[in-house]
Parts: C-alpha cells; structure tokens; sequence
C-alpha cells in the first residue's frame, strides 16, 4: 500500500483557444507495509474461525452431561421403585406369615421366600448406593432380623406377640422406604425453585 | 487365621435353631465347628457366602448367640470371629447378638 504526501497542482490557461492545461506532479510518495508482527501466530483469522467452534464444542458438552444427568436420575429412580416394590412384597409376606392362618405359617417356606427376595432387596441397594444414594447397610440387617428372628417358633407364640413382631416389621420397612426417598432426593435435587423463579421472572 | 466354609464343611443349606428343626441346625453347628475352633486363640472367619440363599437370624443368633451362653468372653468373640457373606450384613448381625446374649 502506497500513499502520496505531497502533491503539485498545475493549471495553465491559453488565452489564444481558451482552454486549460491541468498538470499535476506527485512530489513525495511515501511507502509502507503492513506486516504481521513477528512472533504472534494469532490472526483475525484465527479468532474468527477458533472461537465459535470453541463455543460450539462448549455447548455440545453442557448438552451431553444435562442428558447424562437426567439418564442416571431416571435409571436410580427405576432402581428406587424395584426396592420399594420389594419392601412391599417382603411387608405382606410377613403379614401373611405372622398374623395368617396356621396353613400359611411353614417357617421353612417362609425363610426361604423372604432370603431369596431379601438378597435380591440387598444387591438392588448396592446398585443404588454405587450410584451416590447412601444406603445404611444397619438398616437392613434390622430389617432381616425382625423379618426372620424366632419365625421357627411361630406355634409356641401368642397372637399379641406375632401382631408385635408383624407391627416391628412394618415399622422398619416404612422408615427404610422414608429414608431411601430422603437420600435419593438429597443425590437429585429437585429442580421446582428454579422453575418457579423462571416462571415469575 | 482359620477359615469355616460352612458350605463346604458343613452344609449348602443350613436351617434351625436346634436339632430338632434340622440336620444341619444352629446348634449342631456351634457343637460341631465353632466351639472345637473358638479356643485356638487363631482368628477364625466364618464364610456364608457359598451355601444357596442364606440362613435366618434364628440360626445366626443360636449359633453365636449360644457361644455366650455356652460361657465364652463375648470380647474375645468379637475380637476373634468374623462372619463374611454374600450381603454383607451376617457380621454386623451377629456382634449384634453377641452383644444381647452377653447381656442376659
């Protein structure tokens, strides 16, 4: 790129014809360029072109982990209402074993069926304990020694003490169910304040 | 240390409280394996983990339970057993029970 600085303007007249003579004469022409300063690789460029894709790749990423998120929020929930579900069938087998008919009060039938699903309602907390939902393991063992404790005695037991034992199991399985929802809604937080606060704005 | 496989040196399906429920009873449990291993002054650890399902807090409580009962120090039971399955709640349990039949 080249710039003139000085310029000389000319005009003659020629008094024979009438015309005019322009003449122009560049004195001094000053010449420079523009170039990159040394040692910086960054262009306009470069900008133009890096920093919409950074914040492209930035969206994408806060996208995949929200999803993410959600994911894991619906598959624990999943994982809470098989643990509820087996809370429910291990409260009315036990109901039906201490408080049903003498037909229904085979300890060893009973022992086997509450084992079988108590150790399915174990590895069902497990999971969900893996997955930041605290699980106090004592109240579970409370649970199984209420559940199974003297069942092999169940003839030589008054019915006041079996309906006893029967309100001690209820009672634990509520509070382990109260406890499980606590601790899944302090890992996932619900979100209504800021949908409340989104909606009054 | 010294390990119990209960499913292997006693039974895959142990179940009672006494003799009288079953072949494979709490009782005949304590007599025939953790009473002859208690004294040894070893660790002794008592593995559930392999026997199918599980047992019931009855015969947990008749086996270690009756360790107390049967005139052992409940510290040196605790500081001497433990118990290892497949849920990993049997150990808690039965210091649980050690700690009731030390009481009574």
């Amino acid at each position: 790129m080249s710039e003139s600085t000085g310029i000389n303007l000319k005009v003659e007249e020629n008094i024979y014809n009438k015309n005019y003579t322009v003449s122009c004469e560049i004195i001094n022409i000053e010449s420079y360029n523009i170039a990159k300063p040394k040692g910086n690789w960054v262009s306009e460029y470069h900008i133009n072109l890096l920093i919409p894709t950074l914040l492209v790749l930035i969206g994408w990423r806060i996208i995949y982990l929200n999803a993410k998120k959600l994911a894991t929020r619906s598959e624990s929930k999943a994982i809470l209402d098989s643990i509820i579900k087996l809370y429910e069938e291990l409260d009315n087998l036990a109901v039906d074993f201490w408080l049903g008919e003498d037909e229904k009060q085979d300890s060893n039938r009973y022992l086997m069926i509450v084992m079988a699903k108590f150790e399915t309602l174990s590895n069902r907390s497990t999971d969900l304990y893996k997955r930041n939902v605290n699980i106090d393991k004592s109240v579970l063992n409370n649970y199984y020694s209420a559940l199974t404790l003297n069942c092999e005695n169940i003839r030589k037991m008054s019915q006041s003490e079996c309906a006893i034992y029967t309100q001690n199991i209820l009672d634990l399985s509520r509070k382990n169910i109260s406890a499980l929802y606590e601790n899944y809604n302090h890992t996932y937080k619900p979100t209504y304040k800021i949908t409340k606060s989104f909606v009054r704005s | 240390m010294m390990v119990i496989d209960v499913a292997k040196d006693f039974s895959r399906t142990p179940f009672g409280r006494y003799k009288t429920d079953s072949q494979f009873s709490a009782e005949e449990f304590r007599e025939k394996l953790l009473l002859p291993n208690i004294n040894s002054g070893y660790a002794l650890t008592i593995d559930f983990s392999k026997i199918s399902l599980g047992v019931g807090s009855s015969f947990l409580e008749e086996a270690f339970g009756g360790l107390v009962r049967e005139g052992i120090d409940p510290a040196y039971l605790k500081s001497h057993i433990k118990v290892v399955d497949r849920m990993g709640l049997y150990d808690e349990q039965v210091r649980k029970f050690i700690e009731t039949a030390s009481k009574v």
